[in-house]
């Protein structure tokens, strides 16, 4: 009979302690201060749009549910107009003068360049949602990418693509004035492509800017490959798919990174039907929480889908509520240095967390790992492709 | 294939054609560049967008709506970004059309937004295979409507009075004045044009091309600037050679060569050009003496 | 204390002072020059090379940055001579261009990718005092025999040639000092960002001294001053308006070249500015 009592109060206790140990640690100050460095007008203005949105989604959702350990989060989102010196000076503004505890973004490779040997000296992190330039992140300890990086994205978007139809021969169309693009089309895909036992009978390239496609089609054709594989962003890879179609190319297409946005599938139709992206996000995922932000995102944007960078812009405003009320920040002022480092610390952490993109981890390099989202375009719209 | 290229580069330069007619008009009466006149084109692609979704791609329409609207909107801009400066330094109006051309990328941004957009399937595609040829419809379309245009504006400046007014202006606005033409009036007609030009060009890359987003006039701007040197400024013919030149140079360098340097190599033919000829290949005719 | 924001806009400010000066040179006497982007280009990349590549120390590799943006400047002067107007604009458009697909292919400084691994050089109080001393090189200029040949050339060419000025070696210097100008502002950028590509560089870049120059008032170098202080400023005091920023930036340009086309600066209100200062009445007096 004592024993059943005491098994009992030993359950209890043991309860008790697991359910105080794992709420969340409370909180100081009035709030916690994130910076958001996000490129809302000039060249990349619909990532920064996007990636603004979600943010604000995200933070509504957050301060409704009580805030962060239970005090408000107050993002200041910043407009870098896609450019490299505004990056600088807006980063060094959220952390030496509002003193904020991280900062989201910035989107762009170039910019995220730019801001890593500032991190250094300053000592908070920023973390990417949508840069894929492989390998930049290691310029800083306080460089983080919650995104897979083009060569991640691509590895078993190149299986699908041979196995679905077949491919033994492509040729690449690749943007060599961007970054991205470049690394991809001159080293990532031909890389993938000869490991699959792909032959790549030629390389063609064109221009940021460039409108017209019709001379590398031409000659595309000439070439006859199986499938044609680019290195692209989706603006001008819609206009590549296009333009192909319209010079009777039947040819399957291949992508990824800048290429996963609904608006790529929006444009190409019919033309890019059974195209196989490799991304970093489903908008149209049916699980319940990536459709419950689909509704919101849809409304608060006037009818428009997010590209990946506003889904992740979002997974990484829930990682940062987790990292801080997980890590011991105290979000005291005399706390900040330590406060920052926590959250560093916290994020080199992340495992399986449970986002609207999938299973987020964020591997030893500091960069998105996990499972590719591999896309394909179905009746004007992006579909998940199985693996 | 060479063929096929070639056709490819005349399709292309038929639309540089119709932006730099529009430089060199401008040019040739005011003596000033039009630094603006990309964005007029961005407009009129946006209003050929509007107007094919919400009239279910009926594009002769668009078209017109399209010039129309450009037309109006080229008014304006020398009434609000050139006759104010009519005096003062020559530089200044670069200045202004610069400031409209950013305010008029920013406003299309606010009210259309970033993404890049495209026109409603709208011609029923055709496929035409002429030997070793394949031309679309809307290929066909395009070059058709590009040619007729560019035999209107020839038309209009040979045989008009009010062409025959432009051409006076250009030649020498005092003279033309005292001789009784309504200066004032021929440099609105000639914007009116020239931005109508603009406005069409737009239509038909967002029907060529299907891209159209805020910014496609920065790199039209620069083309058209390109071409008008080519073909001598202030020469309209010369205008619509130097767009076909241009554009078959730029596809047979792509083709042929490393899209990279194509740019390279276009601007190096300008260097080269105004070193040797910069009368252009047609050399100068309505145009300002510096 | 000036905060951290404020001390990165004024690092900015000062790079576009130096850019706009670098613009004036050559147009002060009568030669337009939307390429200098290009010598900037030519700046940055060479003293980035210099620094990150092969580990110079930055002064030295600064003044070789900036010399080797003269020996450009002198190459695209020499045929830059035979033009004039228009096809002057068109001609250094052209060679800005050309510099950015050149550094878009070159391997060595990274292509498209972009460069990195410059150290960190470029502060205010640096920025600052070559800014001065830029500003100080222009009234020097201004002054001087060089000075009044140039604005002889740029009042009219043909008039200057027959009254004696070597027309050909005036416009020559002024390019080379304004390529050399804006390949400083160029060693600066990269060493303040210290992450180029050749994007920055085109056209756009090119652009902007030019609206600085033109908004702020042709007529003297002290209009490159201001204009650089005030489209530097403007979009930042802008900050506001969030996505309407830029519109009303390019409205702001619009409106004050409409009401104002000799810029802000002209010579009439730099003579009545003078008259301000103490030191003058004592002039007049005399």
């Amino acid at each position: 009979m004592r024993h059943r009592w005491l098994s009992v109060i030993v359950a209890a206790a043991l309860v008790t302690g697991a359910l105080a140990g794992s709420a969340p640690a409370k909180v100081g100050g009035k709030s916690v201060k994130l910076g958001a460095i996000y490129s809302i007008t000039g060249k990349g203005a619909e990532w920064g749009e996007h990636s603004k949105i979600a943010t604000e989604i995200a933070v509504e959702e957050i301060n409704k549910a009580g805030g962060v350990g239970g005090v408000p989060l107050e993002v200041l989102i910043q407009d870098t107009g896609t450019e490299v010196a505004p990056a600088i000076s807006l980063a060094r503004k959220a952390i030496l003068e509002d003193k904020v505890l991280a900062i989201l973004g910035p989107c762009f490779s170039s910019e995220f360049e730019a801001l890593a040997p500032l991190l250094d000296r300053l000592k908070t992190m920023i973390v990417s949602q949508c840069s894929a330039k492989p390998g930049i992140s290691a310029l800083s300890t306080w460089a983080f990418r919650n995104t897979l990086t083009s060569d991640k994205q691509l590895a078993p978007a190149v299986d699908v693509w041979q196995k679905r139809y077949g491919i033994k021969t492509a040729a690449i169309i690749y943007d060599s004035a961007d970054a991205v693009a470049a690394a991809e089309g001159s080293a990532v895909l031909p890389a993938l492509l000869k490991k699959a036992g792909i032959d790549v009978k030629e390389s063609l390239t064109y221009q940021t800017k460039d409108i017209d496609f019709s001379a590398q089609i031409t000659r595309v054709k000439a070439l006859n490959p199986d499938g044609i594989a680019l290195g692209a962003c989706y603006q001008q890879a819609a206009n590549i798919v296009r333009e192909a179609r319209k010079q009777g190319l039947k040819q399957p297409f291949l992508a990824s990174a800048c290429v996963g946005s609904p608006e790529f599938a929006k444009l190409v139709g019919k033309d890019g039907e059974g195209s196989i992206i490799g991304s970093a996000g489903w908008p149209d995922d049916p699980r319940p929480k990536t459709a419950a932000f689909l509704k919101k995102f849809m409304e608060k944007s006037g009818g428009k889908k997010p590209n990946y960078g506003g889904m992740r812009s979002y997974d990484n405003v829930y990682i940062m509520k987790w990292v801080i009320e997980s890590g011991g920040v105290t979000n005291e002022a005399k706390d900040l240095d330590a406060d920052r480092d926590r959250i560093r610390l916290g994020w080199t952490k992340v495992k399986d967390f449970d986002g609207i993109t999938g299973s987020t981890t964020i591997n030893a390099e500091r960069d998105g790992a996990g499972k590719s989202t591999l896309l394909t375009v179905k009746d004007g719209q992006l579909v998940k492709v199985d693996y | 294939m060479l063929l096929q290229q070639l056709v490819n580069g005349v399709m292309l330069g038929a639309v540089y054609a119709l932006i730099a007619i529009g430089y060199t008009l401008i040019f040739g009466v005011l003596g000033m560049l039009h630094l603006a006149h990309g964005e007029v084109f961005m407009v009129g692609a946006f209003v050929g967008l509007v107007v094919t979704t919400a009239y279910s791609g009926n594009v002769m329409l668009a078209l017109a709506a399209a010039m129309l609207a450009t037309g109006l909107l080229g008014v304006l801009i020398e009434r609000v970004a050139f006759r104010p400066l009519r005096g003062a330094h020559h530089l200044a109006p670069l200045a202004t059309t610069i400031g409209a051309g950013i305010a008029l990328q920013e406003t299309a941004r606010w009210y259309f937004g970033p993404e890049q957009k495209g026109f409603p399937s709208t011609i029923a595609l055709r496929l035409w295979e002429i030997g070793p040829l394949r031309m679309s419809s809307v290929q066909v379309f395009i070059l058709a409507s590009a040619v007729v245009l560019m035999a209107a504006v020839s038309l209009f400046l040979a045989r008009t009075r009010a062409g025959r007014a432009v051409r006076a202006t250009a030649e020498d606005p005092t003279v033309a004045g005292l001789l009784g033409v309504n200066v004032g009036a021929v440099i609105v007609l000639v914007f009116f044009v020239a931005s109508a030009l603009a406005g069409a060009a737009g239509v038909l890359v967002g029907l060529a091309y299907n891209s159209v987003h805020p910014f496609i006039g920065v790199q039209m701007g620069i083309k058209g600037l390109v071409v008008m040197l080519l073909g001598g400024l202030g020469n309209v013919p010369g205008a619509m050679v130097g767009g076909l030149v241009l554009g078959v140079l730029e596809v047979l360098g792509v083709a042929y060569f490393a899209s990279s340097y194509r740019d390279a190599f276009a601007f190096g033919a300008v260097m080269l050009m105004l070193l040797v000829r910069p009368e252009g290949l047609l050399g100068l005719r309505l145009s300002r003496r510096d | 204390m000036i905060g951290p924001y404020l001390e990165d806009v004024l690092v900015q400010l000062g790079i576009n002072l130096i850019l706009a000066l670098s613009l004036y040179f050559p147009l002060s006497a009568g030669q337009l020059s939307l390429g200098q982007g290009g010598f900037m280009a030519i700046g940055a990349y060479a003293s980035s090379w210099l620094t990150a590549t092969l580990g110079w120390p930055w002064p030295v590799a600064f003044v070789v940055a900036a010399a080797a943006a003269g020996l450009i400047g002198a190459l695209v002067g020499l045929p830059a001579l035979r033009v004039r107007g228009i096809y002057l604009v068109l001609m250094t458009m052209a060679f800005g261009e050309i510099v950015r697909v050149f550094f878009l292919n070159f391997a060595p400084t990274g292509a498209a990718q972009g460069f990195r691994g410059m150290p960190f050089v470029t502060s205010l109080p640096l920025v600052a005092t070559l800014a001065v001393a830029t500003v100080v090189l222009a009234a020097r200029t201004a002054g001087s025999r060089m000075g009044r040949a140039f604005a002889a050339i740029n009042r009219d060419e043909l008039a200057a040639e027959v009254i004696g000025v070597d027309v050909t070696h005036a416009k020559l210097v002024s390019f080379i000092v304004g390529a050399v100008v804006a390949g400083l502002a160029g060693a600066l950028w990269a060493h303040y960002v210290q992450f180029i590509e050749p994007e920055e560089f085109g056209f756009a870049r090119s652009v902007m001294p030019f609206t600085f120059v033109v908004v702020g008032g042709i007529e003297t170098f002290w209009g490159a001053v201001a204009g650089a202080a005030a489209l530097t400023l403007l979009p930042e005091w802008l900050r506001f308006l969030k996505e309407w920023r830029l519109a009303l930036y390019g409205l702001a340009m619009l409106a004050v070249m409409i009401v104002r086309p000799q810029g802000l600066i002209d010579h009439r209100l730099l003579g009545a500015m003078r008259r301000w200062l103490p030191g003058h009445a004592k002039e007049v007096a005399r």
